[in-house]
């Protein structure tokens, strides 16, 4: 579950705030989140060969410079998708006909909660595979073109398996998703 | 009669033979189609009457020559002789609002592949599709284009559900209100995990089902997906399948020829059963399905702006949001159905009705009762709608019939039956059943079932016969003894009478004893609902008296009450104390020495407090939410006394820009903007530059706001920027958590604003 600080830091509020209004909407916008959203999560750990310009993944070629320097190195390379489905866009559009200030501390609600599923997943894949992982790396970040979201999609066939959509400007819907590699690194 | 076999897996034999991973299979009907004709045979070897296309993904949004990859997986799984199912799996796309997926598009996209494949297939399958409102656009297009048997096949996850919501049963109304011929599911699981999904359809749905599970649970082995059921395992499974009475029988991801052959072995003793023809009246929305003739319902009667000035000004102003605070507030009180009515002269009705179902439709999960006397607006309104409606309504005229009839069976919905027809409403009880009897013989002809109807035997006021209540109560007994369902807009008998609500209240109890099934009523009426829970509470159809005691609750904020004036509940952000107090002002004294002794001095300070770090952002907005209510209000009160609004500030065009999805920026200077008096014309979040430009130009405002948050989407609020300096007048302000007074400059903005308080001191500058 998570805790009011996280949800106050993606607010870029103060901690120690103190105002009982606030704090009772956060429980409560934490509170139907947590009664109406199932997380969904996919990952596989793909061979991974990475060079000056870019990484082959499971024969798959991603062009950037930076993911190549992150995943240097490594053999293997987890794939993972994330997301917290459509019902937390309805709940984001609720929040909105409620007011700003419930749409804001939905949003924070839900970006810690997304970010909990994605730290809870790589615990998992850790502690299944018995090794150390390196940092996240999206599409998007960077050098890495949002356009390669498309070959990210189709390698994990992320639109079948957990229901995640790519709009015509590579956005992910639902909003509250993410996809990333994460070099493999054995434990020592 | 026996069980059909379809075929099974397609995908992952394809790889065995070259298919490279992420690549998709469709297109091997062109490149390689000597291996796909391989599968097909083989399956038909091992006992396939059914072999699906293999044209999953072949649509216009993936493949520009779609029609050909169509064509050719068409005729080479006629090449083996068996039946051909068309395949149709989902566009990848979410449909709008919730993605970017027009609905009539999501439709055009399933006609042209319908009708590039209709020729040599024997049936059309759609299926792992994960949302009703796709499987509504795609059963419209088969119907629309073709007379093939439909096959409406489902993928539900582990607690039973589509990833858009639905359960079983509200998945099954769907597909049934529409014109299905099969039920099905596939996909997802295993043969094992299907046994729970296959019993829910055998109790909720009446058209024949179709099963097709994986080969068991997905595993990944050295980066290839592997499923974990051997061929004898899956073919005792499927066994235990077709022993709860199913017709069709088949495999997906995982299952090859072995799986398929071992299958209709196993299986061949075992006879198809028809499923049973169920008499349950349900309607639906994307998520949730309510049964009427159980125990009363509530169908929240608000979203109408008969005699509500503030609800025609939203209207005319198209304030969607408006509507959507009716929605959610019924909802949370109770209502489980929603009347949505946008009739009002001079507007265009089937615009504005299409546009509020879609909205509410968006926001809230109870089924809607789509509301109007206009023929066009209805069948707009219905096709969106993503469910089974109730649809309000038809009448024993014989226009009336012939206007509504095809609509509610073409879009499937339980039409309400108003009780009067060219002679009026019958003054008599059996008078009005006789009306009931010529609507349900006419909806027969249209092939509607009588348990797609409910009876609204129509209350008239006791003010000018007393023996209306009598009529009516009575013509609900005999209803009800012919087990129909019936509904009543239950305000109507107190109409020209005093303190209204003791005669609604008490007539409503009356009511739902003579047998109501829904009562059409404004579930924000504190006694209204008191009677409903109490009723049912005393009627033994509320276990534990749960709902009632539920609904006894305060619902009142937990918080401690505001101390002092409207000043201070806004300061604090207290919305509902806030809106009390307002109330209370309006009483005393007139609306505009409240905006400037009250709220302007109160959003003043809270700007202030914020600028000295005094209050965090969400506090501000708390305070400008209580500051909106507190304006609507007064807003609503200027309009009942016939005032004209107060002079507007200026007019701001904002828009999160093309590409950006991240809009909560923009939303919150929307709302201080507005509380500083600016009329705001929100265009909303990934909005191209020409429709800022367009808009700019159409209502010739002098300022722009634009927000944008990620570092990839600065081009698109430059291009927009650029248009808008070369088309317009306009001066554009700009902000965002990647933009910096500098970079603003570089891009050609006018204004930075670094946060939303400053957005409002730059536009009070420039329209001051």
């Amino acid at each position: 579950m998570i805790e009011r600080k996280e949800v106050l830091k993606y607010m870029r509020t103060a901690s120690a705030v103190e105002d009982a209004a606030l704090l009772a909407l956060i429980d409560s916008c934490t509170a139907a989140a947590y009664a109406t959203i199932t997380p969904k999560t996919i990952y596989e750990v793909l061979d991974c060969e990475a060079d000056s310009s870019g990484v082959t993944i499971a024969s798959v070629r991603f062009e950037s410079r930076r993911l190549a320097q992150n995943l240097q190195g490594c053999q293997k390379v987890v794939a993972f998708a994330a997301t917290l489905g459509i019902q937390a866009d309805r709940l984001l559009r609720c929040a909105k006909s409620e007011g700003t200030a419930q749409l804001m501390v939905c949003q924070a609600v839900l970006a810690a909660m997304i970010e909990e599923v994605c730290d809870n997943l790589e615990a998992q894949i850790k502690a299944e595979h018995h090794c150390k992982l390196r940092r996240r790396y999206s599409p998007g970040y960077f050098d890495l073109a949002l356009e390669s979201q498309k070959d990210f999609f189709s390698l994990m066939d992320i639109t079948k398996r957990i229901g995640v959509t790519l709009s015509d400007t590579m956005l992910m819907i639902p909003s509250k998703s993410v996809t990333a590699f994460i070099g493999v690194e054995d434990e020592d | 009669m026996k069980i059909k076999f379809f075929d099974g897996g397609m995908g992952s034999l394809l790889q065995a033979n070259g298919l490279k991973r992420g690549e998709a299979p469709d297109r091997w009907n062109l490149t390689h189609p000597e291996q796909v004709l391989a599968v097909h045979n083989a399956y038909a070897a091992a006992g396939s009457d059914y072999i699906t296309t293999n044209t999953f993904g072949a649509n216009r949004l993936r493949f520009e020559n779609f029609e050909a990859i169509v064509k050719a997986g068409v005729e080479l799984a006629a090449q083996t002789g068996k039946k051909v199912a068309l395949d149709l799996g989902p566009t990848g796309k979410l449909l709008k609002p919730m993605g970017d997926l027009d609905f009539e598009e999501a439709v055009g996209i399933y006609r042209e592949v319908i009708e590039a494949g209709k020729e040599g297939a024997d049936a059309i399958l759609i299926e792992t599709v994960s949302d009703t409102y796709e499987m509504k656009a795609a059963l419209l297009a088969a119907k629309e284009s073709c007379d093939l048997p439909i096959f409406a096949s489902f993928i539900f996850d582990e607690s039973g559900r589509l990833l858009t919501g639905a359960d079983v049963k509200t998945a099954a109304v769907l597909a049934e209100s529409l014109g299905a011929d099969v039920i099905g599911v596939n996909c997802g699981f295993g043969p094992k995990q299907f046994l729970r999904l296959v019993k829910e359809l055998r109790q909720y749905a009446s058209l024949p089902i179709l099963a097709q599970p994986n080969a068991g649970l997905p595993q990944s082995v050295n980066g290839k997906t592997v499923y974990n059921l051997s061929v004898e395992e899956y073919a005792d499974a499927m066994r235990e399948i077709a022993s709860l009475g199913v017709s069709y029988l088949g495999g997906c991801c995982g299952t090859t020829p072995a799986h398929i052959a071992a299958m209709t072995s196993a299986c061949a003793d075992i006879p198809a059963v028809e499923n049973d023809v169920k008499s349950f009246s349900f309607v639906s929305s994307y998520s949730t399905t309510v049964e009427l003739g159980k125990a009363p319902i509530v169908i929240g009667e608000r979203i109408n702006p008969t005699g509500k000035k503030r609800f025609k000004q939203a209207l005319l102003e198209n304030d969607i949001s408006y509507i959507i605070n009716e929605a959610t507030a019924q909802v949370a009180a109770g209502a489980a159905v929603l009347d949505v009515n946008t009739g009002l002269p001079g507007i265009d009705e089937a615009a504005v009705l299409t546009e509020a179902v879609t909205a509410v439709q968006g926001v809230v999960n109870a089924p809607l009762q789509i509301d109007t006397a206009h023929t066009r607006a209805l069948e707009s309104a219905m096709r969106r709608y993503n469910g089974k409606a109730l649809l309000n309504s038809v009448n024993g005229k014989q226009s009336s019939m012939d206007a509504v009839f095809p609509i509610a069976k073409k879009y499937g919905a339980v039409c309400v039956c108003l009780l009067l027809d060219e002679s009026g409403i019958p003054a008599t009880a059996t008078g009005r059943m006789e009306i009931a009897h010529k609507l349900i013989a006419a909806a027969q002809q249209y092939g509607i079932d009588t348990k797609d109807l409910i009876f609204d035997p129509l209350a008239m006021t006791i003010s000018t016969d007393s023996n209306n209540a009598l009529i009516t109560l009575e013509t609900l007994r005999l209803l009800r003894a012919e087990g129909l369902h019936t509904v009543l807009g239950v305000s109507n008998i107190s109409f020209g009478l005093p303190n209204r609500e003791a005669i609604n209240t008490a007539f409503f109890t009356l009511a739902m004893q003579a047998g109501l099934s829904a009562g059409i009523i404004n579930p924000l009426s504190k006694p209204m609902m008191n009677a409903y829970y109490a009723y049912n509470a005393l009627a033994g159809l509320d276990e534990g008296c749960a709902a009632y005691i539920a609904g006894a609750q305060d619902t009142s904020p937990t918080v401690s009450k505001a101390q002092g004036d409207l000043k201070n509940s806004i300061l604090q952000g207290l919305s509902k104390e806030a809106l009390e107090q307002c109330k209370a002002l309006l009483k005393e004294m007139d609306a505009l020495s409240i905006i400037s002794e009250y709220i302007v001095p109160a959003l003043d300070e809270a700007g202030k407090r914020f600028e000295k770090k005094e209050l965090f952002l969400p506090q501000l907005l708390m305070s400008a939410d209580a500051a909106k209510l507190a304006f609507d209000e007064i807003k609503a009160d200027m309009l009942s006394k016939g005032q004209q609004k107060e002079p507007s500030g200026g007019t701001i065009v904002i828009a999160t820009v093309e590409g950006d999805i991240h809009d909560i920026g923009k939303n919150i200077v929307k709302v201080l903007l507005e509380n500083y008096g600016f009329d705001v014309v929100d265009l909303g979040k990934d909005v191209k530059c020409e429709a800022v430009v367009e808009k700019v130009k159409e209502i010739g405002a002098r300022l722009v706001g634009l927000s944008a948050l990620m570092t990839t989407t600065v081009p698109s609020m430059e291009k927009t920027i650029k248009l808008l300096h070369a088309q317009t007048p306009a001066k554009v302000m700009v902000g965002g958590a990647v933009l910096t007074p500098e970079y603003a400059r570089q891009i050609g903005a006018d204004y930075y604003a670094k946060d939303a308080m400053e957005g409002v001191h730059i536009a009070k500058e420039f329209f001051g």
